[in-house]
C-alpha cells in the first residue's frame, strides 16, 4: 500500500495572508456592536443629565421652570457665578468675600447644621444671602424675617404689585407680578429692614390671631441690611419664584429687581440643594473593610480579565466539514401517514394493509397468483379454523367508522396473520 | 496571553495588597502592560515556520492512517511553538497539538493518526502556529493552509461473502469434482476417471485410444461481459441504517465485480446521475476491485434526477457484444416507470438486463407497528410503499428484466448469488 503514497497530494504551506477587508468584515458585527453600545451609554448619560436639569429653578434647565437664563445674563454682564448642587462646594464659595449665595428653591432640604455652617461662614465676611420664597424655612436662616401670616383669608391682591418703599432697586424696577406669599419683619419695628410689594387690592387687610402682629412691615420682597449685630448679615427674600424663571424673567420689572439684587458683589454663588447629600448617609458595611482588602478584590477583576482572555482564545479557526447530501428516508411515508390521519381516510389505509395482509398469506399458503380473495379468506378460514363471517368481515367487508373501529379492525387483522405461519 | 502573564498579574496582587490605592495599582498596571508589550516584540512571528504535509497511504473506510506534518525552522531564531494540526471531524484525528522548541535551521516531524469514519477525498483543514518567546507572557498565533487530502475507499464490508460465493462458482468449474454438465458450460479437458464422476461424462473415444477411462470436463463459460449502472441521483441520497442506499449499492458493486472478474468475465461499473460521473473496467487491471474502489471514492450522490437515456447510451457504447447489464437504483414508482421503462427496451433488445435496489429496513418496521392510530395510518402508507414496489417488480418482470430487492446488508449477496445463477444457467 504504502508505494500508493499520492506524492502529489503532499502539499506545502501557501499564502496565509488574510486581506485586511476580510478580516473587518468577519470583526465588523463586534465593531458595530461596540459602537453601538457606545452610542447607547453616551445618549443615556446626555438623557440622564438632561433629567436632572429639569428640576424646577434649576440653574441649568432651559425649561420654563428653570433659571438658566437668569444665570447666563448674570455672566453676561461680567458677575461670576459659581453654580454647584454639592454643600461643601457652595460652603467654601460663599466664604469668599464680596460674595451672595443664592439658594433659588428646596432650603428646606438643608439640615440646621448645614444652615448653620452657611450663617457662620456668611456672618465672618459680611456676605449677603438670597432666598428665593423659601416658605417657613426664612426662620432657619434669619430670626428677623418670617412668612406674613396676617393676611386675611378673604383678601384678593391685584395681578400686578406696586413697590411702595424705599429700596432704590425696587423703585427702578417698577411693578412685578404679584405671588402667593407675603413675608414680614418677625417683631415690629426691626431696623434696617425694607419691605416692598405688599399686596394690594379689595380686601386686603391685616388681621390679628397669627404671629405676625397687624402693622408689621411686610411685602414680596425683603431687604434686610442686617442689624449690625454679631453673626448678623444682609437677607434678601424675593417672594415670587416666577421673577427668576425662564419664562417670567422678561416680565414687568422682573429683570431689573433680581439682576439688581444678585449683583451688589462681584461673586454670586448658586447654591441647588438635592436630597441625596452623601455626608448624611450611614456608614455601609464597605467602611468596615479593610482597605488592603478591597484593593486586592478590585486586582482580581483585570486578573479575571487576562484568565478569560486566555481560555477563550481558540486555538486555530474551527475545522470545516464538508457534509455529504443525505435525504431521511421515511419522511415521505411519514408525509402520507399525517395526510391519511387528517383527512381520515379509514377505508384506505385499510383496504391498503388488508391487500398486504392478503398479499403475504396467500404466499405463506401456497396459493398462486390466480387465487382471488375469497380464495385467499377460505384459505384463512382452514388454516386457522376461525368463524368464517369474522374472517370475511376482518379481511372484506368491515367498515370502520370511527378510529377504535379501525384499530380494532387492524388488531384483529394482524393477529389472524400471526396466527398462519 | 498566556498562564505566565496571568501568574505575573497574580503577583501583582503583593504589592497592590500592601500598598492599596489607586497610584500602587496604576503603577503596577503599567509594568505588567509593559512587560507583556516588551514580549510581543519578542515573539518571533509564527510565519517564520515552513510547513509541509505529507498524507498517509488510501485506506478502507474503518482501517487507520495518518498524514505527516513536517515543521521546519528556516529562520535564525529559535522557535517555541505549539503547532494544531487540524482535520475536519470525519477524518477522525487524534492528539492535533504537539509543542515543539526548535533551534534555527531544525526541522521535526508529528505524525497525526487518523481513523476516518466518511468514505472520500478527506481535506486537510489549517495547521496553527501559536509562537511564544523565552520570557513566555504573550502568545502570537497564525493559521496556514496545508494543503492534504486522505483518500478513503468504500469499507467494502460485503468482501467476507466473497469465499462462499467463489466456492459456489468453483462448483462449476471442472477443478471440483461436483461438475454440473449443460447450458452455460464449455468443454475444458480430458482427464482420467475417478470413483464418483458421472459416467455421462466419459469420453468414449479418448478412451478407446488412451486404455483408459478418460472423462470429460467442463467449465463455465468465461470472458462475458457485466456492466454495473449505479445510481448516484437524489433517490441513492436517502439515509439507510448508518449510510445511504448509495453505500449499499457501492457494496453490491464491488462484491459483484470481485466475484465476476474473478471468474474471468470482464466488469465494467459505470456511476451516473444527471451525468456519467465515474466509470471504471477490469480489463487489463491487476486489483479491479481496489481500481473500481479508488474511482468511487470521491463519488457522492447528488440532488439530481438520472438521465436514464444518457445512462443507457454509455451502457451500448460500453459493451457492444452481448452483456449481464446491473442497474443498481430505486424502486421508485415515478422513476422506474417514466424513466427506465423507456428506455428498456433499448438495452434489452442487446443485453440481459436486471435491476437491484436496495430496501429501506425501516419500512418493514414502520409497517409491523400497528397500536395507536397514527400508527396504524403509518403502517398503511409504509405498506403502501412496499406494495408499489412489489408491483413494480412484477411489472419489471413482464417486461423481461429481472429484479433483486434486499436490505442493505443482503444486497450484495442477493446480486451475487443472482450473477451464479445467470451463469450456472448459461444466460450470461
Amino acid at each position: 500500500m504504502s508505494a500508493l503514497i499520492d506524492v502529489a497530494t503532499r502539499g506545502t504551506r501557501s499564502s496565509a495572508a488574510v486581506p485586511l477587508t476580510a478580516r473587518l468584515r468577519s470583526a465588523g458585527v463586534w465593531i458595530v456592536a461596540a459602537v453601538a453600545i457606545l452610542i447607547t451609554v453616551i445618549a443615556t448619560m446626555l438623557m440622564t443629565s438632561d433629567r436632572d436639569s429639569e428640576a424646577p429653578l434649576h440653574y441649568d434647565s432651559t425649561a420654563r421652570e428653570g433659571t438658566k437664563a437668569m444665570v447666563e445674563t448674570l455672566r453676561d454682564h461680567g458677575a461670576d457665578v459659581t453654580t454647584t448642587e454639592d454643600f461643601d462646594t457652595a460652603h467654601e464659595a460663599s466664604g469668599q468675600p464680596g460674595t451672595t449665595l443664592l439658594i433659588p428653591t428646596k432650603a428646606d432640604l438643608l439640615s440646621q447644621g448645614d444652615i448653620d455652617g452657611f450663617r457662620s461662614q456668611l456672618a465672618a465676611n459680611d456676605n449677603r444671602l438670597t432666598l428665593i420664597d423659601p416658605g417657613y424655612s426664612v426662620q432657619d436662616f434669619t430670626d428677623r424675617i418670617t412668612v406674613d401670616d396676617s393676611l386675611s383669608p378673604l383678601a384678593t391682591p391685584d395681578e400686578i404689585s406696586q413697590p411702595d418703599c424705599e429700596v432704590p432697586a425696587a423703585q427702578a424696577a417698577g411693578a412685578v407680578e404679584t405671588g402667593d406669599a407675603q413675608y414680614a419683619e418677625a417683631r415690629k419695628g426691626i431696623q434696617g429692614l425694607s419691605t416692598c410689594y405688599p399686596f394690594a387690592g379689595p380686601g386686603v387687610t391685616q388681621i390679628a390671631g397669627g404671629e405676625v402682629t397687624p402693622g408689621s412691615a411686610h411685602g414680596q420682597l425683603i431687604v434686610d441690611e442686617g442689624g449690625g449685630g454679631k453673626g448678623d448679615f444682609p437677607v434678601t427674600v424675593l417672594g415670587n419664584s416666577d421673577w427668576v424663571t425662564n419664562a417670567g424673567i422678561d416680565e414687568e420689572g422682573h429683570a431689573s429687581l433680581v439682576l439688581s439684587q444678585l449683583s451688589q458683589t462681584d461673586h454670586l454663588v448658586v447654591y441647588y440643594p438635592t436630597e441625596s447629600g452623601e455626608s448624611e448617609s450611614a456608614p455601609s458595611t464597605l467602611d468596615y473593610v479593610p482597605s488592603w482588602f478591597i484593593a486586592g478584590a478590585l486586582w482580581l477583576a483585570p486578573c479575571v480579565l487576562i484568565l478569560l482572555l486566555i481560555l477563550g482564545r481558540r486555538f486555530g479557526p474551527l475545522a470545516v466539514e464538508r457534509l455529504p447530501v443525505i435525504v431521511p428516508a421515511v419522511e415521505t411515508v411519514h408525509g402520507r401517514a399525517a395526510l391519511a390521519a387528517r383527512s381520515h381516510d379509514r377505508t384506505g389505509a385499510l383496504h391498503t394493509l388488508r391487500t398486504g395482509a392478503l398479499l403475504r398469506i396467500a404466499k405463506r399458503l401456497a396459493l398462486g397468483p390466480e387465487a382471488g380473495r375469497h380464495d385467499i379468506i377460505a384459505g384463512i378460514v382452514n388454516a386457522t379454523g376461525r368463524d368464517p363471517a369474522q374472517v370475511e368481515s376482518v379481511f372484506s367487508s368491515a367498515v370502520p367508522r370511527t378510529d377504535s373501529d379501525l384499530a380494532n379492525i387492524v388488531h384483529l387483522l394482524t393477529l389472524i396473520e400471526s396466527e398462519i405461519s | 496571553m498566556t498562564s505566565r502573564l496571568l501568574l505575573l498579574a497574580l503577583l501583582g496582587l503583593i504589592p497592590v495588597m500592601l500598598v492599596p490605592g489607586w497610584t500602587s495599582a496604576l503603577i503596577v498596571s503599567g509594568i505588567i502592560v509593559i512587560v507583556a508589550l516588551l514580549d510581543f516584540f519578542l515573539v518571533p512571528p509564527p510565519r517564520l515556520v515552513a510547513l509541509q504535509r505529507t498524507p498517509g497511504p488510501m485506506v478502507r473506510l474503518g482501517d487507520a492512517t495518518d498524514c505527516a506534518l513536517t515543521v521546519v525552522n528556516d529562520s535564525p531564531r529559535r522557535l517555541r511553538i505549539a503547532v494544531r494540526d487540524a482535520w475536519s471531524p470525519s477524518a477522525g484525528a487524534k492528539n492535533t497539538r504537539s509543542r515543539f522548541d526548535l533551534p534555527p535551521g531544525e526541522s521535526t516531524q508529528v505524525v497525526t493518526q487518523l481513523l476516518p469514519v466518511r468514505r472520500g477525498a478527506l481535506h486537510a483543514d489549517k495547521v496553527t502556529i501559536r509562537s511564544r518567546s523565552v520570557l513566555g507572557f504573550i502568545a502570537r498565533q497564525k493559521s496556514f493552509d496545508v494543503p492534504a487530502i486522505v483518500r478513503v475507499l468504500p469499507p467494502f464490508i460485503s468482501r467476507r461473502e466473497l469465499p462462499s460465493k467463489t466456492q459456489k462458482l468453483r462448483e462449476l468449474d471442472g477443478r471440483s469434482a461436483v461438475m454440473i454438465r449443460g447450458m452455460g458450460t464449455e468443454f475444458d479437458s480430458l482427464r482420467d476417471y475417478v470413483d464418483g464422476d458421472d459416467v455421462r461424462s466419459i469420453d468414449w473415444r479418448a478412451s478407446a485410444r488412451s486404455q483408459d477411462l478418460v472423462v470429460k470436463t467442463w467449465r463455465p463459460e468465461r470472458d462475458r461481459r457485466v456492466v454495473i449502472v449505479v445510481d448516484s441521483s437524489r433517490l441513492a441520497a436517502r439515509r439507510c441504517g448508518d449510510g445511504t442506499i448509495f453505500d449499499a449499492a457501492l457494496e453490491s458493486a464491488l462484491l459483484l465485480t470481485a466475484l465476476a472478474s474473478g471468474a474471468g468475465d470482464r466488469v465494467d461499473v459505470v456511476v451516473a446521475d444527471a451525468r456519467i460521473r465515474a466509470i471504471a473496467s477490469s480489463h487489463r487491471s491487476k486489483d479491479p476491485v481496489h481500481d473500481l474502489s479508488v474511482a468511487l471514492t470521491t463519488v457522492h450522490p447528488e440532488l439530481y434526477d438520472a438521465d436514464w437515456e444518457q445512462i443507457s447510451t454509455t451502457v451500448l457504447a460500453t459493451s457492444r457484444q452481448h452483456a449481464l447489464v446491473v442497474l443498481v437504483t430505486a424502486l421508485d414508482e415515478g422513476s422506474v416507470s417514466d424513466e427506465i421503462l423507456p428506455v428498456l427496451p433499448t438495452l434489452s433488445a442487446r443485453h440481459r438486463v436486471v435491476l437491484a435496489s436496495v430496501e429501506d429496513p425501516g419500512l418493514g418496521e414502520l409497517a409491523s407497528k400497528r397500536e395507536s392510530t397514527d400508527e396504524i395510518f403509518t403502517a398503511a402508507a409504509a405498506e403502501a410503499e412496499l406494495l408499489t414496489s412489489k408491483s413494480l417488480q412484477t411489472r419489471l418482470r413482464g417486461a423481461g428484466v429481472q429484479s433483486v430487492e434486499a436490505g442493505p446488508d443482503d444486497l450484495p449477496g442477493a446480486l451475487a448469488d443472482l450473477y451464479i445463477n445467470l451463469k450456472a444457467t448459461g444466460k450470461l
